[in-house]
């Protein structure tokens, strides 16, 4: 996905294509500085990501932080049967997976509309204030999300209270477990809409304005020129987007659903973050919380490079793909 | 300790304490401070032994209302400076101790002048690490702390609420047996520890050793309390059965002004309908709360006001807050303690002047004696590093016993109100008003007040009528304070049994938002046994013969 290409990388080009093996000493040394800047980075992520992982042979112990991991007993699978063979685990796994398709169709695509909308508007006064009033809900706590949504849709909110001055009974939606669905969703959508809106848009300002004038000068008119050229511009980030909300889609939030989970019940509300925390944190289970969350990576990763393939088939790069692969190939003719 | 006005601020975690009885009985009953980590339970004749004597305290001051079976004095008076000390000298050596305890607050900046007050009245360096304990943050730290020998502080507050799991083995491997210097006359080197009653020093014995300087609770735990202002206006009469508080429900609402009869009962059905808080012993076999009819017949009661639409929808919302809406006379009559009764007269006095608070005569659901659960007689423990040398651990014991000092006293008053002059002004009944720099100082939230305390009184000078409401609710009541299964026995369920409780919460919650019917509990009660119930069983079973000593 390199935009740029430097002096050199045109002088291996013309060398042909890189071979495998034996000529990797070489080529360190020609990008030395780079390798240079990014190994901070690296660094950082190999001492505070990788090797924690290590720490997930506690998974397979029956873990007590007060002997450590080596004081403690090695239990084998023991804490992975117990994970599956409870019935609040795959209820809880059913919550997330419908939370998280639920959010897939409604919320997502909402970002992408709002970008569009903004990115069409003239007026630069009316976009500002646009933008910053739909992405500043973003850095309130869910804490405050929650209770806004309780002061205004709850029992004794505003609604309920308008509902039965006019003498009818009060809608619970914040109570009632068969809305549960379209009510998270709503908040996501309220709280964090307009924060997406900002990558989207941030892409949309790279769009070549050559390319609109020309589908204009066709006879291409708003929406088709939507359809033609932006859509097709924004589709790399939306397939990266995608790409990394499918690794994520086991995680559905933890905060705005805790605070929610007496209001509806423990049967909807709950999902795999939150059963972790009942059922191991607090029990100081340790090991039992350590298998499910080992459980719930590996799924994710295997999403995530089954995506990323998925988007290499349909000729996007995705989230990453080897420097001489098919796409790149195809792109360079 | 004494609730002193303009000292002593009860936290809303004290509240909350006494509202989530049912969860907060039955947890700190079962996960109160352990005795065995795969360790037999403890002889009782053994545990006898190790208990330090009781020596009652001195009294500075008379009563309006004396301790009656447990429950605190109340006093309306206040001594007239200069104020006795019950402690002949400075309890320090002049030497450093680092401690850590919780705090109900914003975290007060380092070397503030209350720090420096008590450093100079101690005699000592007292390097206390405050970590704010809203929302549970204290646990958190404590468990991360607790799991690496190496940054275990001098002297470290545990509340009973905050015991990280697989507690046991933390006690074990981390802190000082307490043993050698408390146990038997041993104890007498500290007078104000020592007026501590017998029970309240059994729920510092953890694996067979007394490990631990306890902080004593408050008891009776659960009452119900009313706006008699409300119900005045209203001309309603105060319940006294379950069917007057239907009525009462049914009276008290009117949704459309806003204004709903109850909030979540829960809490104080468990006195009413005489549910045990865990256990019930019935000849050798052991009874949960859960298989009894007494906790079918509160669930059904409970289901039924949430039915009827008398509870305020908030009230299962974790972002509400209950004493908020019961000041705001949104609710009527809702589950407090008596912490929490003085704490919203003082705090929302001001703004609701006409507001009057009354506690509910304790009655039962059965028509018989109205029954209140004695709660555990600790509610935080002090803990002294392990391998401290004695010597140390004999200043930390003496600074303890300084903080231990009863009302009416000098290292009372520093302890609740700070330094005159600097931290407060004495009103014209002497009475200490504490200021801002007080509160800054993170004084008005609880620091210093938990290393050490006498048994619980209550003291209003200026809010005599709250005093005295409160007095005669407790005269009436306390006859009716019993001790629950296991009262005095220190009991830690192993790691992956006690998060049952959960279980039934979430089912409790489902039952009274109507998601679920009482039809279902029986259901409810197989998967509990199933998932660790009976397991659990047999656990306490152990501790049946500790129990009838």
């Amino acid at each position: 996905m390199s935009v740029t290409a430097s002096s050199s990388d045109r002088g291996a080009q013309r060398a042909g294509p890189p071979r495998r093996g034996g000529r990797l000493w070489p080529r360190i040394k020609q990008d030395r500085a780079r390798y240079l800047m990014v190994l901070p980075a690296v660094l950082l992520i190999v001492v505070f990501h990788y090797v924690p992982l290590l720490g997930n042979v506690i998974a397979f112990q029956d873990y007590s932080p007060y002997v450590g991991i080596r004081g403690s007993d090695f239990s084998g699978l023991v804490n992975f049967q117990q994970v599956l063979s409870s019935s609040a685990f795959w209820s809880a796994t059913r919550n997330t997976l419908a939370i998280t398709a639920v959010q897939l169709v409604f919320f997502f695509p909402i970002p992408i509309i709002l970008a569009l909308t903004v990115n069409s508007l003239l007026s630069r006064r009316v976009r500002t204030v646009l933008q910053s009033v739909t992405y500043l809900p973003h850095f309130f706590s869910w804490v405050i999300v929650v209770t806004i949504f309780q002061q205004v849709f709850g029992g004794a909110g505003l609604l309920a209270q308008w509902f039965r001055s006019n003498g009818w009974q009060p809608w619970q939606f914040m109570t009632d477990p068969h809305t549960f669905l379209a009510l998270v969703t709503s908040q996501v959508v309220w709280k964090d809409a307009g924060w997406g809106m900002v990558i989207f848009l941030a892409a949309l300002s790279g769009v070549d304005t050559a390319q609109y004038e020309a589908a204009a000068v066709d006879g291409a008119n708003k929406t088709q020129r939507m359809w033609h050229v932006t859509l097709p511009s924004l589709l790399p980030v939306i397939i990266l987007l995608l790409i990394l909300r499918l690794g994520d889609s086991l995680t559905v939030g933890f905060e705005q659903l805790i605070l929610q989970r007496d209001s509806v019940g423990a049967g909807v509300a709950e999902v795999l973050d939150t059963f972790v925390y009942y059922r191991g944190i607090l029990n100081g289970d340790w090991g039992f919380a350590a298998a499910a969350g080992l459980m719930k990576g590996v799924v994710s990763l295997l999403l995530v490079l089954g995506a990323n393939k998925l988007a290499h088939v349909f000729g996007q790069a995705g989230i990453y793909q080897r420097h001489d692969a098919p796409t790149q190939r195809k792109r360079r003719r | 300790m004494t609730n002193h006005v303009g000292s002593y601020r009860p936290s809303r975690r004290d509240f909350l304490l006494g509202v989530s009885a049912v969860a907060g009985v039955a947890a700190l009953a079962g996960c109160s401070s352990g005795t065995a980590a795969g360790g037999a339970p403890a002889n009782p004749a053994k545990v006898k032994a190790l208990l330090p004597t009781q020596v009652p305290g001195q009294d500075y001051l008379t009563p309006a209302f004396p301790s009656v079976n447990g429950t605190p004095a109340i006093y309306t008076t206040y001594p007239k400076p200069p104020l006795p000390a019950s402690v002949a000298k400075a309890p320090g050596n002049g030497s450093t101790i680092h401690a850590m305890q919780p705090i109900y607050g914003p975290v007060p900046p380092a070397g503030n002048r209350l720090t420096k007050a008590m450093n100079a009245a101690l005699n000592a360096n007292f390097d206390v690490s405050f970590v704010a304990d809203n929302s549970g943050g204290y646990v958190d730290k404590l468990t991360a702390m607790l799991a690496s020998a190496q940054d275990i502080p001098d002297w470290t507050v545990i509340p009973t609420w905050s015991e990280p799991p697989r507690f046991a083995e933390a006690v074990e491997a981390r802190f000082e047996d307490l043993t050698p210097y408390l146990s038997g006359d041993n104890i007498k080197k500290y007078p104000n520890l020592a007026a501590l009653h017998t029970n309240t020093w059994k729920y510092a014995v953890f694996n067979g050793k007394l490990m631990a300087v306890p902080y004593p609770n408050i008891s009776p735990t659960e009452l119900l309390i009313y706006r008699q202002d409300i119900t005045d206006k209203l001309g309603l009469s105060i319940p006294s059965s379950t069917d007057d508080l239907l009525n009462f429900g049914k009276a008290a609402t009117n949704a459309r002004s806003g204004r709903w009869a109850f909030d979540n009962l829960w809490a104080a059905l468990g006195d009413v309908f005489k549910v045990p808080p865990m256990w019930r012993i019935e000849g050798s076999k052991l009874v949960s709360r859960y298989e009894t009819d007494e906790y079918a017949a509160a669930l059904e009661f409970n289901a039924k006001l949430f039915k009827a639409g008398y509870v305020h929808p908030d009230a299962t919302n974790a972002t509400g807050d209950l004493l908020t809406r019961f000041s705001a006379g949104k609710t009527v009559l809702v589950p407090g303690n008596l912490l929490g009764w003085q704490q919203v007269v003082k705090e929302y006095g001001a703004s609701v002047p006409e507001m009057h608070v009354q506690g509910i005569a304790p009655f039962a659901a059965d028509g018989g004696a109205p029954l209140l659960w004695r709660p555990p007689a600790a509610r935080m423990h002090n803990f002294f590093r392990k391998g401290t040398d004695s010597a140390k651990i004999e200043e930390m014991l003496r600074i303890s016993n300084f903080f231990a000092a009863p009302y009416g006293t000098r290292e009372y008053e520093l302890k609740y109100s700070g330094k005159e002059g600097v931290d407060f002004t004495r009103d014209k009944n002497g009475v200490p008003i504490t200021n801002k720099q007080y509160l800054r100082d993170g004084g008005t939230n609880g620091a210093y007040y938990y290393f050490g305390g006498a048994e619980y009184s209550l003291a209003d000078v200026s809010h005599r009528q709250v005093m005295s409401d409160m007095g005669n609710w407790l005269k009436n009541a306390a006859k009716d304070i019993q001790d629950p299964a296991f009262y005095g026995i220190n009991i830690i369920a192993p790691a992956d049994l006690s998060g049952l409780t959960q279980q039934m919460t979430d089912f409790e919650a489902d039952v009274f938002n109507g998601r679920k019917s009482v039809s279902d509990l029986a259901g409810a009660r197989k998967s509990w046994r199933a998932n660790g119930g009976d397991k659990l069983r047999d656990y306490y079973a152990q501790y049946l013969k500790t129990a009838k000593k």
